[in-house]
């Protein structure tokens, strides 16, 4: 290939470049309009105002439809479009039609991750669709059969309310902490879906799971609020509270080393396998203060020591060296002095270390 | 030596280049290199043990061939000229992606500075449900990485020398940046508390010392920091004296290097234990979010605030800059040495390119791409690292190597060197491919109808493909400087 044909590809390619960038710009833009004109949509409109919104929601879907999870967003306001149009309750079966397709197509094709499936069924409940109650059972239904497990996590829950503020809740919590992860874990390649944890067994167990952590991180926070009144945890922590509790929960940590350490584990448990439960705002407050660090661990400042100490000494040992320049040369040995240079195939020449120029770093 | 091919002024602008182009990448991968004490200490091992080897290396093919990768491996051997090519085409693809992070940096820092200057409160961790400071509109992107792509223009035309006078201003400019906030913010109320979640040896203890799992990360933040294997270090070796003392100055950049991100490192934690500081987790978009969404909550009036985002954003500018620079330098250098073409053209062309495709990128919904792109620059520059430490064996003569580097080196490089380029750091580089980044690019979140947010294993695979091809069509046109 000739240099003139390279660079004739070159142009090319940045013109392709070029085009790209208009092309995902106006993609970008045009989503971003029919996005627009769908939140603006009102049916009271005159109807040559109201079509083009409608023709575009429509045509949105019928592109959207059956993958809906690739833009929640933009499918959700063309349906709310097509919803309070007059033409719904004509559209509304070959919607929910095209939605059903879209779930079936995937169950078919071995989709064993229902959460996966969550937009489309999420979008079939707003077609109001009647056939939402079978399609919850089929989907949850792909997460497997998971009542031994749920019965495990309710059984570890009550252990756990029967031990709270006593010797032993840790292994309690830790059992409950397994049971729950063991509960959501994938089973013989099938992962646990949303609607299957809305299933009366498991989500009674999880209900009673969730009561229990809940319960013993109130129980191990007690010490660190001290006498508070009833109403403590539903106002808003202000300065002078959250002071009084760091003064407190210095003391504690400092006293009772294990208490933070158990208070550690149940928010992790909590996090991981309840992530959408909320303490009230100074319970909240509370448990992020007696959760913290009021001195660097022994470990960590050994680390940080070692680190730093290896990379100072690395830099000053390299820095004395370089300084010093080359090692002293045996002139019996092989080296550049000596032997002839390798064969470089360049222009380059080799320099002689004794005519280093003012330009010579190294 | 070739009078005409530019020089590095001096030793201290071509270190400080080194430590701009590790803290650079550093803050366009968006990630600290280590999130708890034990990955600390694997990280220090792992600049060791493969910075180290896989650095001296790459200098020492540049210094000693005086050409960039593409060329230097030419006179090594004709067939793996090719190799060079992809490694430049590669380091293309990461100038683009971290064209389109430091624009959104640079817009952040512009945002910043109107605060303070308005007195107004930060535009982001303010109201509910704007986090971070990573969305903004797709005009001020635009304009900021057409800012970013001119100034690597400006900058690269006289090539070496420009690269060490920027990196001389803004390195110090950075570290000098990132104290004046550790300072500000280390006496906050939470500051200690992140330090010690930062040190604290983790959530499985001293036990992940033995994680596979922990040493991958480590390794695949050292890989990716440092950008092996792209043939940005070779370029710069190429600009050295052949009479350079290449494992001195490598020891001592990495070291320096090391120190400089355990900076940015205390920095991020020191932040992240303050009140309103999003979440650390070990995914792209920790730099950009943790310490802004920090200081938008910090105690202070309005003014200070945005005085204290701006010194951040600041510092993340000031490291960024030289790695744009050695980024694409890496691309500039193999075309110029081969080709023989005015320097000034082909830059301005590459910048060009770049903006382009940097465009395509930035304008992208959010940050979900980057998770894909991230990855799977971190797959190419490990195959690239691990194929260059492999050629030792094959093709490149690693006596002659080893001979050059102790005439002219205050170390000693022996067996040792050769066993950690030739078999370990491939090894590891291999190890970091399979469980780091294929891993990361398979659960790569697509991003709705965005055409580069989808990207994934297919995706990034196609794209490799595409880049051996045009590689290897460019690596058979007949160059000038043959």
């Amino acid at each position: 290939m000739k240099p003139r044909s390279a660079a004739l590809l070159g142009q090319a390619a940045i013109v392709v470049a070029l085009g790209l960038t208009m092309l995902s710009a106006a993609r970008d833009q045009a989503r971003s309009n029919a996005l627009t004109s769908f939140r603006h949509y009102r049916p009271d409109w005159e109807e040559s105002w109201r079509t083009p919104v409608e023709q575009l929601a429509a045509v949105t879907l019928a592109r959207q439809l059956p993958h809906p999870e690739q833009d929640p967003e933009l499918v959700e306001a063309a349906l709310s479009v097509m919803r309070r149009s007059l033409s719904w309750y004509m559209k509304a079966p070959r919607l929910a039609q095209m939605l059903r397709e879209g779930i079936e197509l995937r169950i078919a094709h071995g989709e064993v991750n229902g959460d996966a499936l969550h937009t489309a069924f999420d979008m079939l409940e707003f077609a109001e669709s009647d056939e939402v109650d079978t399609y919850r059972g089929r989907i949850a239904s792909l997460a497997g059969d998971r009542n031994a497990a749920a019965a495990a996590l309710a059984e570890a829950a009550s252990k756990l309310q029967s031990l709270l503020g006593m010797p032993g809740d840790d292994q309690a919590v830790a059992r409950l902490g397994l049971a729950w992860r063991d509960l959501l874990a994938v089973h013989q390649g099938r992962t646990m879906n949303w609607l299957a944890r809305q299933l009366p067994v498991i989500a009674a167990a999880e209900r009673e799971a969730t009561e229990a952590m809940v319960a013993q991180v109130r129980a191990l926070l007690e010490p660190y609020l001290g006498k508070a009144p009833g109403g403590y945890g539903e106002t808003l922590p202000d300065e002078a509270m959250l002071a009084v509790l760091e003064r407190q929960s210095v003391d504690i940590n400092r006293t009772q080393p294990r208490r933070q350490e158990s208070l550690r584990q149940a928010r992790l448990v909590l996090a991981e396998c309840a992530p959408h439960y909320h303490f009230e705002p100074v319970i909240d407050a509370a448990c992020t203060i007696a959760l913290r660090y009021h001195a660097i661990p022994s470990g960590g400042l050994l680390i940080v020591l070692s680190v730093c100490t290896a990379l100072i000494v690395g830099l000053w040992y390299a820095i004395t060296r370089l300084f010093r320049g080359p090692m002293p040369v045996d002139v019996n040995a092989e080296t550049m002095e000596n032997v002839e240079p390798i064969d470089l195939d360049t222009d380059a020449e080799t320099k002689s270390r004794s005519s280093g120029s003012i330009t010579d770093i190294g | 030596m070739n009078p005409f091919r530019a020089r590095w002024p001096d030793r201290a602008g071509f270190i400080l280049s080194i430590v701009g182009v590790s803290m650079g990448m550093g803050v366009v991968h968006q990630q600290p290199y280590a999130i708890n004490g034990v990955e600390l200490l694997v990280w220090l091992i792992a600049l060791v043990s493969l910075v180290i080897p896989a650095l001296v290396l790459e200098l020492a093919i540049g210094v000693i061939f005086q050409g960039a990768l593409n060329e230097s491996l030419r006179k090594s051997n004709k067939r793996l000229e090719v190799i060079g090519w992809v490694s430049a085409g590669v380091a293309f693809l990461a100038l683009v992606a971290a064209g389109a992070v430091v624009g959104d940096l640079g817009v952040s820092g512009y945002e910043s500075l109107l605060a303070t200057l308005s007195d107004q409160p930060l535009p982001w961790g303010v109201q509910p449900g704007v986090q971070t400071p990573a969305h903004h509109t797709v005009g001020s992107i635009l304009v900021a990485v057409s800012a970013v792509m001119a100034f690597i223009n400006l900058r690269l035309w006289r090539g070496a020398p420009s690269i060490s006078r920027t990196a001389r201003i803004a390195v110090p400019a950075g570290v000098i940046a990132l104290i004046t906030l550790i300072l500000a913010l280390s006496t906050r109320s939470g500051a200690l508390d992140g330090m010690a979640r930062w040190l604290a040896p983790g959530p499985e203890g001293w036990g992940s010392l033995v994680s596979l799992h922990t040493w991958g990360h480590a390794y695949a933040y050292a890989l990716s920091t440092w950008m092996l294997g792209l043939g940005v270090y070779t370029a710069f070796g190429s600009y050295l004296n052949r009479s350079s003392d290449v494992t001195g100055i490598t020891g001592v950049a990495v070291m320096a290097s090391g120190l400089c991100q355990l900076l940015l490192m205390l920095a991020i934690f020191i932040a992240s234990g303050l009140p309103g500081a999003a979440n650390v987790a070990p995914s792209p978009g920790i730099t950009i979010a943790v310490v802004p969404t920090a200081i938008a909550a910090v105690a202070a009036p309005p003014w200070l605030r945005g005085v204290l985002a701006s010194v951040w954003f600041a510092a993340l500018l000031a490291f960024a800059m030289p790695a744009l620079l050695a980024l694409a330098e890496a691309v500039v250098a193999p075309m110029v040495d081969k080709f023989r073409v005015p320097r000034e053209r082909v830059v301005a062309w590459v910048c060009l390119a770049a903006y382009f495709c940097a465009a395509l990128v930035a304008v992208q919904h959010g940050h979900a791409w980057q998770v894909g792109g991230d990855a799977a620059l971190l797959a190419c520059a490990a195959v690239l690292t691990a194929i260059l430490g492999l050629s030792t064996w094959w093709r490149v003569d690693v006596d002659a190597l080893q001979r050059h580097l102790n005439a002219y080196s205050a170390f000693r490089v022996g067996l040792g060197w050769r066993i950690f380029v030739g078999a370990l750091v491939p090894i590891g580089a291999v190890a970091v491919m399979v469980d780091q980044a294929v891993g990361r690019l398979a659960a790569s979140t697509p991003a709705p109808s965005t055409p580069l947010g989808g990207l994934h294993v297919l995706g990034a695979c196609t794209i490799l493909v595409g880049l051996i091809v045009v590689a290897w069509v460019i690596s058979r046109l007949p160059g000038r400087g043959a």
